[in-house]
């Protein structure tokens, strides 16, 4: 009796749960199109008046690229648009400045016209902090703490930029205001461009630093910077391979305390792995909780197919704390036979 | 029923001037008058006297009644109490003690009339002169009184002539007739438990059992039906033609529009509830389906905070256990479930889409009994009984969920941390005791609990922050007396009074959300018949709730507006705040009984929030009238108003809200007709309309407006022995514009049409089978598709579809089967069921999934084929 119970209890849950999750998609962390991983500044948190530098970590894993993959940056710094969102640069009286402070005033402009030429454009971008992107900022009520935003837009595009039309008439506020096309205007789909945003927060006084990459270890073995990590196919149900268990070790102060705010005493951090040759088991893992603190034994999982062996790729490892902290590294990655 | 039982005995007694003589002198009044006897403790012979005494002569003695005292504690025993009366040389009583106290009331009112009485005085010679005299009041158990009357079960005509058979243990049978108008009576009679049959040739035997209570009229309706032409005879198992819900209290037309009130059989026996009867209520017209594993109650479009649920008139702040697969009232312990789905009366409020209101049955009077249930989803059992012979009874009950046993090894095998795998409890304690006149007074304690707390060391990619410690707890206790009792022949006080505690904490990472609450409720309803047809009542409905509350999260879109990050990634707000909800209200309402067959009630309320500092009237009006009296009856019925709802803490609150917010309102009508269409099948049809303005809309303000319109059609066969079902279907619309300018979309749990047919068959030989099918339209949902890339977060933020809710999932459709087996023995019943919700596992899409980047989409399915096993006992 017991057991036919166990039976129908494993039966209902194995339905649940694979019709729960719908899907059946290629997960995330499998990179195969124009992608934008992660970004990180040299100042999560600024103040005003400073310099941030950016970085995006960009890449272009298209099986058939019909052109080159590149980084273009609006030249612009929205600063605190309206309830702080980002598509209300386009909709709003935001304050927009230029990278080194240049003042100006008005909405971005739309229309279709071809600016790829006038787009700073590569992996890094440098802009500057209003002075009063704190005292310009209103007062919000149960923020911790007076502060301000700042926000830059980029577009990682296998072609060239345009501004896109605003339709009027749609009163939905998300409109894209670029577009990225081809040669002969086309508008391009998802697999050949990314758009996107970064916002600094920007207090007076108040520490943020990246989490830090001790070391990444697979199966308790330190992989060094340019060591390949290699990976066995599986020829077993999925559950019985043999998968690579990386682990990536920051190290404890890593985790920054934010005495400012008693109620989430300590940051949480957590790493985002991605591949564009083998399948990730759990691509994103807790490494410190915020009461917990560290998380052991959370080892991130990779396994290759059959199909895939001598295939060679790149395993990317980007750990980020929930401030907008992050750092990353990568590792060449190859599926060889089984030992 | 005021009875005057009561014997007397005097008896001379000697004073310091008077020489005495044993006499006896016979009592005045009442129905024992002629009872006089010797004193059980007669005094010593009096020494001779030279003068003639000549004893008092009790000239008035107003009797004794069986004092209420003692009736409320449920002493019901004969009872002597003796007295010493000085009776002054005018005949009048001076002073009174009581030589032999006996509690309870009785010494009370012994003096009381002894005080009443008039002598004409003692006599030395022809001198009147003062004496001292033992006076005896005997106290008899007041009887109570059966009767009641024979109707035909199809249509609800008089039955005359049929012989009335009551049985009870160690008596031999009374037998009656009932006359031409149906009616019958035994009397008086002591008091416990009866078994009453009426029976008639070409009828079918009906019998019930209750029990007589001292001082108490009971009144019975028997509905005989008339005998199949082959009825079939369970060969075993014992389940042969039984009426369970034969008998009928006070049963009169609902004051509101539409009042649905479930009978026992069917809320423990619709396929695919468990047998947990309020989930029974999602298969009425009116409900919509609630998605997925969500333990919600969406009345005609509402939003399910916009539905109030009560048990026995105290407010309760959640319905279900988490993933709706229990509620938190068990089944066992509910003797009605009143279901308003608007255009409710004055009496509620607060809220402006429906009214639940559950009662709790009184224990047995009888004998201990209860009953203990387990299945793959929880394990419950209630006890119940009398608390000896005090008059008072008693119900326990519990139920702890298995969801854990099972959850626990999935999450941890998922790799996540499990520190308390979801759990969630209920429990009930009830004593109540009768009151005279039917009043009665029930004093419960109730509360509910479910935790859930695990670690989850994966992050989910859409939202970082759905990940690491995940807790949730919800809870909530509830002690609440009710007292009621008629004052008087034409007035009825009932009082409720409660104060419980409300706990909701949830905590996911970082974000936090905690809200501890200590209600306080008040009712107070005074009913007055002001003429045989008009009845009012007004009331009090009072509302206090000091309360902490720490939030820590982001601040979540408003309506309409896309998110600017990842739903619990974004910064969070912060609020820490003690403060109190205080909403006081009141009630009047007039019941008019203009012709016979028509009923019109007219009502108000005013309600106060001292937190919006507003005040809200609400007027209102119902009315029913029999278009045919007879069967088969025919009623059309009608109703308006306008109703309510003041603003959460957190819609007036400075950081989440927007301060100075006051209620939403809702101005309701509906039309209808309820028509008889065999002996037991009738059917309903409503037609609803709510036109909903000054609606908050987070953050903006009172700024939206709405409506839900549709048509409700109920068409049901009542239990009998055999079978009971019924089709409901309804066809609905609900829309909001959140702001004037803006467009107006759908409401979220907006569903077209929502159709069930259920019905359960007793096959014999203690064997039931049931089955439920449920056609619905699709939820609501917004899609959403590639949008732009969130740095901080390392996210695809996808954009989302204008207005929202512009999307309807595929229609919903689900069969559930339950099968029944009871086997019957002389002391106990045991069940054996299997309840198999979405018996054909269909694929329903209860949401939409996409990939990271929201360029690829799938349905996310419902709940897969999900069996329930259990077994059940009753003794």
């Amino acid at each position: 009796m017991i057991r036919t119970f166990s039976k129908l209890v494993l039966a209902a849950l194995g339905g649940f749960a694979l019709s729960s999750c719908g899907g059946g998609f290629d997960p995330a962390s499998l990179v195969q199109s124009v992608r934008v991983l992660g970004l990180r500044a040299d100042k999560s948190y600024a103040a005003p008046g400073d310099t941030v530098n950016l970085e995006i970590l960009a890449v272009d894993r298209r099986k058939s690229p019909s052109a080159e993959m590149h980084v273009y940056w609006l030249p612009i710094v929205c600063t605190n648009p309206a309830n702080d969102a980002y598509y209300a640069c386009f909709t709003s009286a935001a304050k927009l400045t230029g990278p080194n402070g240049e003042t100006g005033t008005g909405g971005v402009a739309t229309g279709g016209g071809d600016v790829t030429g006038l787009l700073p454009k590569g992996s890094t971008f440098s802009y500057k902090i209003p002075t009063d992107a704190v005292t310009s900022h209103p007062a919000v009520a149960g923020s911790n703490g007076a502060y301000g935003i700042s926000i830059v837009f980029y577009m990682a595009c296998a072609g060239r930029v345009r501004f896109a039309s605003r339709d009027e008439s749609n009163a939905n506020p998300q409109q894209v205001p670029l577009q990225c096309v081809d040669d002969n205007g086309t508008v391009l789909g998802s697999d050949d461009y990314v758009i996107g945003f970064w916002r600094t927060y920007v207090y007076d006084a108040r520490p943020n630093a990246n989490p830090v990459i001790e070391s990444v270890k697979l199966r308790d073995q330190v992989i060094p910077a340019g060591a390949t990590v290699a990976v066995e196919p599986c020829t077993k149900a999925a559950a019985q391979c043999n998968a690579a268990e990386i682990n990536v070790v920051v190290p404890p102060s890593s985790q920054e305390d934010k005495p400012y705010d008693p109620d989430a005493p300590r940051e949480r951090v957590w790493v985002s792995a991605f591949s564009d040759v083998v399948a990730i088991d759990g691509a994103q893992k807790l490494l410190y909780d915020t009461k917990v603190g560290a998380i052991t034994d959370n080892p991130i999982k990779l396994t290759a197919k059959t199909e895939d062996l001598g295939k060679s790729g790149t395993l990317w490892l980007i750990v980020h704390d929930n401030r907008g902290g992050a750092t990353w590294t990568t590792r060449p990655i190859s599926v060889v036979p089984t030992l | 029923m005021r009875r005057r039982a009561f014997s007397s005995l005097i008896v001379l007694v000697a004073t310091s001037s008077v020489a005495f003589a044993e006499e006896t002198t016979p009592a005045r009044g009442g129905a024992n008058e002629s009872l006089i006897r010797p004193s059980a403790t007669p005094e010593a012979p009096p020494p001779p006297a030279k003068l003639t005494i000549v004893p008092p002569t009790l000239l008035q003695d107003p009797g004794v009644t069986y004092p209420a005292e003692a009736l409320a504690e449920g002493f019901f025993e004969r009872t002597t109490v003796q007295l010493k009366v000085d009776v002054d040389a005018l005949g009048a009583v001076t002073k009174v003690e009581v030589e032999t106290p006996r509690g309870h009331g009785f010494d009370e009112a012994a003096i009381a009339a002894a005080k009443e009485l008039k002598y004409e005085p003692a006599k030395k010679g022809d001198r009147p002169i003062a004496s001292r005299w033992r006076h005896v009041y005997t106290f008899d158990v007041p009887r109570a009184r059966l009767e009641g009357s024979v109707r035909t079960g199809a249509s609800d005509r008089a039955l005359p002539g049929v012989t009335i058979r009551l049985e009870r243990e160690g008596d031999a049978p009374l037998l009656t007739v009932s006359d031409a108008a149906g009616h019958f009576d035994f009397g008086s009679l002591t008091r416990g438990p009866v078994h009453v049959t009426a029976m008639m040739g070409g009828f079918d035997d009906v019998a019930v059992d209750d029990t007589l209570v001292p001082a108490q009229e009971t009144s019975l309706t028997l509905r005989l039906e008339r005998s199949a032409p082959a009825a079939p005879k369970a060969a075993d198992g014992g389940e042969g033609p039984r009426f369970e819900e034969v008998t009928v209290r006070g049963e009169r037309p609902p004051r509101e529009v539409t009042k649905r009130t479930l009978e026992k059989r069917e809320l423990e026996r619709i396929p695919g509830t468990n047998g947990d009867a309020l989930r029974a209520l999602q298969s009425l017209p009116g409900v919509a389906r609630p998605p997925g594993l969500a333990g919600l109650l969406i009345v005609r479009g509402a939003a399910p905070n916009s539905t109030n649920v009560f048990v026995d008139g105290t407010l309760i702040p959640l319905v279900y256990h988490f993933g709706g697969l229990s509620s938190v009232v068990p089944t066992e312990l509910i003797s009605r479930i009143d279901f308003y789905p608007g255009n409710f009366s004055a009496r509620y409020g607060r809220v402006n889409g429906g009214i639940v209101d559950v009662g709790l049955r009184a224990p047995r009077v009888d004998k201990v009994a209860g009953m203990a249930q387990v299945d793959l989803i929880d394990a419950r059992g209630v006890v119940e009984g009398p608390i000896g012979d005090t008059g008072w009874s008693f119900a326990l009950g519990a139920r702890r969920s298995y969801v854990d046993v099972w959850l626990k090894p999935v999450l941890e095998a998922a790799g996540s941390g499990v520190t308390t795998a979801p759990v969630y409890y209920d429990w009930q304690a009830v004593v109540e005791r009768p009151l005279p006149d039917k009043g009665r007074i029930n004093v419960a304690f109730y509360g509910s609990d479910d935790r859930l707390d695990v670690l989850i060391k994966s992050v989910n990619g859409s939202d970082p922050a759905v990940g690491g410690g995940l807790g949730l707890h919800t809870g909530f206790w509830r002690i609440a007396a009710t007292y009621k009792q008629p004052l008087g022949a034409k007035t009825e006080l009932s009082m409720v009074h409660a104060i419980g505690q409300n706990t909701i904490e949830f905590n996911l990472g970082d974000n936090a959300f905690k809200l501890t609450g200590m209600p306080l409720t008040n009712r107070v309803d005074l009913t007055h018949k002001i003429t045989p047809g008009t009845t009012l009542d007004v009331g009090l409905d009072m509302l206090w709730q000091p309360y902490d509350i720490f939030v820590r999260l982001p601040l979540q879109p408003r309506p309409g507006e896309p998110t600017d990050g990842p739903g619990l990634s974004r910064e969070p707000r912060t609020v820490r705040e003690s403060s109190e909800v205080y909403r006081p209200a009141a009630f009047a309402e007039l019941e008019i009984l203009p012709a016979p067959g028509t009923r019109i009630v007219p009502g108000v309320r005013l309600d106060y929030a001292r937190d919006t500092k507003s005040w809200d009237v609400s007027p209102r009006f119902s009315a029913r009238h029999e278009i045919a009296r007879e069967y088969p009856k025919t009623t059309v019925k009608g109703g308006a108003g306008l109703f309510a709802q003041p603003p959460q803490p957190q819609e007036t609150n400075a950081v989440f809200g927007t301060p100075g917010v006051t209620s939403n309102r809702a101005y309701g009508y509906s039309l209808g007709v309820e028509q008889e269409l065999a002996p037991r099948v009738e059917a309903s049809l409503e037609g609803f309309y709510k036109r909903l303005d000054n609606l908050v809309v987070a953050r903006y303000g009172n700024s939206g407006v709405g409506s839900a319109y549709g048509l409700e059609l109920l068409v049901r066969y009542k239990p009998d022995e055999r079978f009971f079902g019924w089709l409901a279907y309804t066809l609905s619309r609900s829309v909001q514009q959140d702001r004037p300018n803006e467009p107006e979309h759908l409401a979220q749990f907006d569903q077209t049409h929502i159709l069930t047919a259920l019905g359960s068959w007793r096959l014999g030989g203690g064997w039931e089978l049931g089955g439920r099918m449920r056609v619905v339209s699709g939820s609501n949902t917004t899609p959403s598709t590639y949008g732009f890339f969130d740095g901080n977060s390392a996210t695809n933020l996808p954009a989302q579809g204008y207005p929202p809710f512009n999307e309807r999932l595929p229609l919903f459709h689900q069969f559930d089967l339950r099968v029944d087996r009871t086997w019957t023995y002389s002391t106990h019943k045991i069940d054996a069921y299997l309840d198999l919700q979405n018996a054909y596992n269909s694929p329903n899409a209860d949401g939409v999934s996409y990939n990271y980047n929201s360029t690829k989409r799938s349905y996310a399915s419902s709940l897969p084929i999900l069996p329930s096993l259990g077994a059940r006992i009753d003794f």
